[in-house]
């Protein structure tokens, strides 16, 4: 066709689109008499001019794209410096702190993994751990989220094994790293999974555990269509199967670690020969990670990491060389693997092992049909109300599954969303809950959702600085709530929605959020922790509405928050922290008319961490969490003041309790578990 | 990114006086800013986000060019520019996609087979379009202009009408003919 010909073409069929169909035979057979190419060209044309489909869309709709930052990029206040490794699922940079001036590593997730981006940003911020790579900041810019992530300056123990065998002290000294990084793990609930010399960094300070990217709550059916994610050559034979992972897939893929760290090797290229120069001791228990039935293998990481620390204290024996090993059964499960590439397989999403956790129970009230729960349904109206008892725990399938499970008594989740949830606060009917989420961009915003798991949350701030501790006024009407960043204070917004409003500027929060807030009954305060410019913490009361502020507790040294106003108004429950968060008791204030508070009373006197305080509906006893801080164990505790009575814990909320909330009206208790900051619930908590 | 916010102003400006260096620096800066753009808003719709694609445009303009300074006619050309640099950039794309379904050498194991098959309709129908309108563009510049803002750039009938000097009326004449004439070889092929 040349250019003429195809004005003509363009001009005849557009003045027969411009006329009626009915019209367009004949106009067509005027205008084309005698060249039935043309005719037969712009009738074509006409048949395809109606209708939706090709260039409806634009081009790019629904392509995704992998887009690689470049040199001096910014992301946030972190530079590009440069590009420091891509796998199949995102690119990691090294990138400087322009802020702190110090150099971090930058995960950026494609798109289609950005799942596991929020999996991997939980399961890390749950585990502060010196041999797991730690994480600094979660960050958004222009739709790419990313993890801002300690900087290990050193190899990795991939490349490190390139260059041949690790000594047998290094090998010990490595494998209990690993071994505590994962047991820390374990001991949460969650697991690796993609353990491998490449996810290992070898850094001054010992062994870096990386890439929990794959990392997944054990049985807490997280993984999306079923697929079985990890890496072939360290899978173990029942993750072959299509089984799912648990806490001894990493104690296989472990096994194989410690064996490529001894002999230089991977494992499916051993020869007995090779395995003899290893220690007896080591190739024992190397022996025992690998045996292809998972029942038969160490049954926990913690027991790896104590025969790999006994034997690092114990000088091995002169002249102990094994004798030839038992690796038959090794290398039948060897002999699967090689190829090193991440393989995904389809599978049925049923579990192959009958169990239920925390994570896949579903609260049951409001008439809800309680979910998966599998044995040991969820408590009814009948369950025995005593929760000061202990819990029966069953026995557990491995030692990945959370505890306590089984009881009369059990957590179910409460809200479960991308992203960290904390924070709950019960509104005073006990309908709704306000709580604090990070949805992976911006910072935590301000949510409130009716309690029912089933609802969808709504937003009241907009998420674009940190926003915690909401706490309702006694009408429901407002919240108050905790805001960091820029302007720090204490913000009040509408729970119908609407913009928040300053009510007090606070000094800027030290390291520890202290997100509590109270709100008193007569709806005339907002009871907060706020700072003296000498760096102790104070209970202050905030007025509602216009006035000054009131400092109603002393301390300079130490910390107190997580005020708490009883639900009958008379008292004010507090932590007082002797010096920075920890140690800390619980202290009670009696307000007198006015909020004014007229004698302190100490409650308890455990000198321990404790990270929030709620009251029972009849305002004599009060549940906190407490624990350790170093570990970042607390539990649930529960005290009696009247009549007075010593902390009882109780265990059956886990050992990663925050903010726990209870309802004017009982019933209910909710908490932030820390482990995977999802909000948690226990019925009829009384 | 452009070194200052002026930057492509000032090569907007010189394109206009005549100097043809001016369009080679400017190409690769905003090549750089449409990809990562692109990249932002592919993520966005993953996250559930409605995609509006012609916002990359507007914002690679604004990013690129400094708000204030974005006066009409910087802006018509440089959606011009836009135009055919997404064109680019998709086409590449599609190529490296389609070269992997054919090679099968990129396509990873981890890549779920549902997710591929999503995705593989639409490099394909890019390639076939940006092939097809080789031909169009032959006989008429202009279509092709038309098809790439519409199409590849992902600009509403206004703001290619805008960005081309052209009546609203004229470019949904013009837009209807290129894609009737498009589906129409797409279809049955060349007559």
């Amino acid at each position: 066709m040349t250019a003429e010909r195809w004005q003509r073409v363009k001009q005849v069929f557009q003045s027969a689109r411009e006329r009626q169909p009915q019209d367009r035979d004949g106009f067509l057979a005027v205008e084309t008499s005698g060249d039935g190419e043309l005719r037969r060209e712009v009738e074509k044309m006409l048949r395809y001019v109606s209708g939706t489909g090709l260039l409806d869309r634009p081009a790019w709709d629904g392509l995704q794209f992998d887009s690689q930052l470049p040199v001096g990029a910014r992301l946030g206040p972190y530079e590009i410096l440069e590009e420091a490794g891509a796998g199949g699922m995102g690119r990691v940079y090294k990138a400087r702190d322009t802020r702190l001036g110090r150099t971090v590593a930058i995960k950026v997730l494609n798109a289609e993994f950005s799942h596991r981006f929020q999996t991997e940003a939980r399961a890390i911020s749950a585990l502060n751990h010196p041999h797991v790579c730690g994480l600094y900041d979660i960050g958004e810019q222009d739709g790419t989220a990313y993890l801002v992530m300690e900087y290990v300056e050193g190899e990795s123990l991939a490349a490190r094994l390139g260059r041949g065998p690790l000594g047998v002290e290094e090998v010990l000294r490595y494998g209990a790293e690993i071994a505590d990084a994962l047991a820390a793990a374990h001991a949460q609930g969650m697991v690796h999974r993609d353990l491998k010399p490449a996810n290992i960094m070898i850094a001054k300070s010992g062994a870096k555990v990386l890439d929990f990217g794959v990392a997944q709550m054990a049985g807490g059916g997280n993984d999306s269509g079923g697929a079985v994610a990890g890496t072939l050559a360290y899978m173990s034979p029942s993750q072959l199967n299509g089984n799912p992972a648990d806490a001894r897939s990493d104690i296989f893929a472990l096994g194989i670690v410690l064996s490529e760290m001894a002999t230089g090797t991977h494992a499916a290229s051993h020869s007995p020969a090779s395995l003899q120069s290893v220690p007896a001791g080591l190739s024992d228990l190397i022996e025992r990670c690998l045996r292809e039935d998972a029942g038969q293998r160490v049954q926990s990481m913690e027991e790896v990491r104590r025969a790999l620390e006994r034997m690092r204290s114990e000088p091995p024996p002169a002249g102990t060389r094994r004798r030839k090993p038992v690796w038959a059964a090794v290398l039948v499960a060897m002999a699967v693997a090689g190829t090193g590439v991440t393989w995904k397989a389809t599978r049925p999403a049923a579990p192959a092992v009958a169990r239920s956790s925390p994570a896949e129970r579903r609260l049951s009230w409001e008439g809800k049909v309680p979910g998966s729960g599998g044995n040991g349904g969820p408590s009814t109206a009948s369950a025995p109300a005593s929760v000061a008892a202990p819990i029966p725990q069953v026995a557990r399938p491995s030692v990945a599954v959370p505890a306590s499970h089984a009881g009369p008594l059990f957590p179910a989740v409460l809200a479960s969303y991308p992203g960290l949830e904390r924070d709950p606060s019960f509104s005073p009917d006990g309908r709704t809950i306000a709580f604090s989420w990070h949805a992976g961009q911006g910072g935590y915003g301000i949510y409130v959702r009716p309690v029912s798991p089933d609802a969808q949350p709504r937003s009241l701030t907009d998420g674009s600085v940190e926003d915690w501790g909401p706490a309702w006024s006694p009408d429901g009407r407002s919240i108050a709530f905790r805001r960091g960043g820029r302007e720090p204070g204490i913000y009040r917004v509408p729970t119908a929605g609407g913009p928040a409003r300053l009510l007090a500027p606070i000094a800027q929060q030290g390291h520890e959020t202290l997100p509590q807030m109270s709100w008193s009954r007569d709806g005339k305060w907002i009871a907060a922790p706020d700072r003296d410019p000498g760096g102790g913490t104070q209970i202050h009361l905030f007025p509602a509405g216009p006035g000054e502020k009131r400092r109603i507790t002393s301390n300079s040294t130490g910390t107190d928050h997580a005020p708490a106003f009883s639900p009958d108004g008379k008292l004010l429950a507090y932590v007082s922290c002797v010096a920075g968060v920890s140690p800390c008791d619980v202290y009670v204030l009696e307000m007198g008319p006015d909020s004014l508070p007229k004698r302190q009373r100490r409650i308890t006197h455990e000198g321990i961490y404790i990270r929030g305080i709620a009251w029972l509906p009849d305002s004599r006893s009060l549940v906190y969490a407490g624990g350790d801080r170093s570990s970042g164990s607390t539990y649930l505790w529960r005290v009696a003041l009247n009549p007075p009575g010593s902390p009882q814990r109780l265990d059956l909320a886990g050992a990663r309790v925050r903010h726990p909330a209870i309802p004017l009206a009982g019933g209910l208790l909710a908490y932030t578990n820390s482990g995977n900051w999802n909000l948690m619930a226990i019925e009829n908590f009384r | 990114m452009a070194e200052s916010p002026g930057e492509v102003t000032v090569l907007l400006a010189q394109m206009r006086s005549g100097r043809k260096e001016a369009l080679d620096r400017l190409l690769p800066l905003v090549y750089d800013e449409l990809r990562r753009l692109a990249g932002r808003y592919m993520r966005d719709e993953r996250a559930g986000h409605t995609l509006q694609p012609t916002a990359l445009v507007h914002e690679a303009f604004l990013r690129l060019a400094g708000e204030d300074r974005a006066n009409w006619r910087n802006r018509a050309q440089f959606m011009g520019v836009a135009g055919q640099l997404m064109r680019r950039i998709l086409v590449d794309y599609a190529r490296k996609r389609h070269a992997a379904k054919r090679g099968g050498s990129l396509v990873t194991l981890d890549e779920s087979a549902a997710k591929q098959c999503a995705d593989m309709a639409r490099p394909e129908e890019i390639l076939e379009v940006h092939l097809t309108l080789e031909r169009l563009e032959r006989l008429d510049p202009q279509q092709g202009k038309l098809v790439e803002l519409r199409y590849f750039a992902g600009l509403s009938a206004e703001e290619t009408a805008e960005a081309m000097g052209l009546s609203l009326r004229a470019v949904e004449r013009e837009w209807t003919t290129a894609k009737a004439w498009l589906r129409a070889q797409l279809a049955e092929g060349a007559s």
